[in-house]
C-alpha cells in the first residue's frame, strides 16, 4: 500500500478514481483525508511537524503546485489550516471566506484546483464559535456585503432550527452539510468530477476548544 | 448628531452585541473564557484586545477598534516575512495555550486577502500563528461579494487596521486571464475579474504575466478601498489602510507597493 507522501512525490496519484479502489488500497482522496486527520492530530497534541516549510520545499514547488486537497474554510484567524492540520507551503489549496460560503469566485476557485491541479479531495472545514454564523442566526440588519455572507447561511438556520441543542452550533454543521452539497452539484465542472468519481467532497469541523477536527 | 440614521443604528448593533458579550461574561456564562493568565508562544506580538469606543468618540473612532496601529500590524508582517525568508522561524502562536488564549475571541492585527495558491499559505510565509490574521483567499486573490463581505466583518466587528491585498509571481489565475482562451465554469467569473489588469499591462514593457499580476493587486486594492458602504466609510475616515504586496515564489520575499 502506497504511503500518501510517496503518491505525492511520484505525482501519480492524479490518474486515479478518487474512490477506493477494489483491491484494498485507498485512493488518493483517501491518503489525503489521512494525511489530513494525522496532521490535525499532531497539532491538537502539540506536536506539530510543520512541514513543507523550508527553503527546499520552496524551490521544489516553484515549477508548479500540485496540492493533495482543496480546503473551503472560514476566514476567521483562529483556523489556519495549514496549522490546524500541520501541512506546509504546496501542500493545500485553499478558498478562505468568512462563514466558509461560496459565491461565484470562490466556487470558480476550487474548480480551479479541479480541473486544473487535479485535486482529488475538497474539504469544507466549518468551526465552533463562528462568528458569521452566529451573526446569522442573531439576525437584525446587516449591513453591505455582509448581507449577501447572512443570505447563504440562512438555510442552514432553518435547517437547523428543529434540531436539539445550540442554534448556532448545529447551524455550523448544517451549513458545512449545505456547502458540500453545493459542491457535489455545481454545473459544469464540479458535479461532473463528483459523478465520475474524480473528487470526493467531505465536511468537517474544528472545534477551538479541543484544537480536534471531526468529519461530519 | 452627525452620523447617518444607517450607520448610526449599525453602530448601535454593534455596540449591543458588544454589550451582550459583557453581560454574558459577567454572569459566568463564559467564565471558561478567562485564561488570560496562560503563558504561550506569542512573542511577537504585544497584548491586543478589542475594545469599544466610548460614546463620546464615537465620531472620531470606530465601534471596535484594534489596540494594534496600522504602523504596527504593517511591521509584524515585515518582521515575519523576514524571518521566513532568512529561514529562521519562530512558529509563534501555534501551541495550545494560544490556542486556549483565543477560544474566546478573535483579535486579528490585519486582514489579507490573497490567493487560493497552495504556495502562498499567508501564516507560514508571514511566519504567525492563531488568532493573528484573518484571511480571505480566491484564485488570482479576486474579491467577489463573498469576499467583500468577509472583509467588511474584519474591518467593521473586529477593528483590523490593516488590509492587505497580497498577488504572488506565477499566478495560474493571472497567467490563464492574460494567455486568453475560453475559460470553464465559474473559471470565467474569475478570469473576467482578472481581465482589465490585463489590459493595463499589455501597455507597459516587460512580462505580460508578471505586470498583470501587479496591476491585478492594484486594482485589487483600489476595489476595497472604494467599495461602499462600508470599507469606503472606513478607509475615509483613516480607520483601515488599504496595501498592495506581492509574494516572491524564488526568494520568499514580500515586496510592498
Amino acid at each position: 500500500m502506497s504511503s500518501h507522501k510517496e503518491s505525492r512525490h511520484f505525482g501519480d496519484r492524479i490518474h486515479f478514481a478518487a474512490g477506493y479502489v477494489a483491491d484494498g488500497q485507498s485512493s488518493p482522496a483517501q491518503e489525503g483525508l489521512n494525511a489530513l486527520l494525522e496532521g490535525n492530530l499532531r497539532f491538537a497534541a502539540g506536536q506539530p511537524q510543520n512541514p513543507h516549510q523550508d527553503d527546499a520545499r520552496r524551490k521544489e514547488v516553484l515549477g508548479g503546485q500540485t496540492p493533495f486537497a482543496v480546503i473551503l474554510t472560514c476566514s476567521d484567524s483562529r483556523v489556519p489550516p495549514e496549522i490546524i492540520f500541520d501541512q506546509g507551503v504546496g501542500d493545500l489549496f485553499v478558498v478562505r471566506t468568512a462563514g466558509n460560503v461560496v459565491d461565484d469566485i470562490a466556487l470558480g476557485s476550487i474548480e480551479y484546483a479541479v480541473e486544473h491541479l487535479n485535486a482529488p479531495l475538497i474539504v469544507v472545514l466549518g468551526h465552533q464559535k463562528c462568528g458569521a454564523v452566529s451573526a446569522a442566526v442573531q439576525g437584525g440588519e446587516i449591513p453591505g456585503h455582509i448581507a449577501d455572507i447572512v443570505r447563504e447561511i440562512e438555510p442552514a438556520i432553518a435547517a437547523a432550527r428543529d434540531l436539539p441543542g445550540d442554534l448556532a452550533d448545529n447551524t455550523v454543521k448544517t451549513n458545512v452539510a449545505q456547502m458540500v452539497e453545493k459542491l457535489k452539484t455545481s454545473a459544469p465542472i464540479l458535479k461532473e468530477f463528483f459523478e465520475a468519481d474524480k473528487i470526493q467532497v467531505v465536511g468537517m469541523r474544528y472545534e477551538l476548544t479541543t484544537g480536534k477536527v471531526s468529519q461530519l | 448628531m452627525s452620523e447617518e440614521p444607517s450607520s448610526l443604528s449599525r453602530r448601535d448593533f454593534l455596540r449591543a452585541s458588544l454589550l451582550g458579550l459583557s453581560a454574558l461574561a459577567a454572569s459566568g456564562i463564559l467564565q471558561a473564557c478567562e485564561w488570560s493568565t496562560l503563558e504561550s508562544s506569542r512573542v511577537v506580538r504585544p497584548e491586543a484586545e478589542t475594545t469599544e469606543a466610548g460614546a463620546a468618540e464615537a465620531g472620531d473612532s470606530p465601534p471596535v477598534t484594534s489596540k494594534h496601529t496600522f504602523t504596527q500590524a504593517l511591521q509584524y508582517l515585515i518582521d515575519g516575512n523576514n524571518r521566513f525568508v532568512s529561514g529562521q522561524l519562530l512558529r509563534p502562536g501555534r501551541d495550545i495555550a494560544r490556542r486556549t488564549e483565543v477560544y474566546c475571541a478573535q483579535t486579528p492585527f490585519a486582514a489579507v486577502l490573497t490567493c487560493s495558491d497552495s504556495r502562498v499559505p499567508p501564516e507560514i510565509l508571514f511566519d504567525l500563528g492563531l488568532g493573528d490574521i484573518f484571511i480571505v483567499r480566491t484564485a488570482g486573490n479576486i474579491a467577489g461579494p463573498i469576499a467583500l463581505g468577509s472583509l467588511e466583518y474584519a474591518v467593521e466587528h473586529l477593528g483590523v487596521p490593516l488590509l492587505v491585498v497580497l498577488g504572488h509571481q506565477k499566478c495560474g489565475a493571472v497567467t490563464a486571464a492574460a494567455s486568453g482562451g475560453e475559460a470553464k465554469g465559474h473559471i470565467a467569473s474569475v478570469v473576467e475579474e482578472i481581465a482589465p489588469a490585463v489590459e493595463k499591462a499589455r501597455s507597459l514593457t516587460g512580462d505580460l504575466v508578471t505586470n498583470a499580476i501587479d496591476m491585478n493587486i492594484l486594482d485589487g486594492v483600489e476595489k476595497l478601498k472604494t467599495t461602499a458602504p462600508i470599507l469606503s466609510e472606513y478607509v475615509e475616515k483613516g480607520w483601515v489602510q488599504v496595501v498592495g504586496a506581492r509574494y516572491d515564489l524564488d526568494s520568499g520575499k514580500v515586496s510592498w507597493m
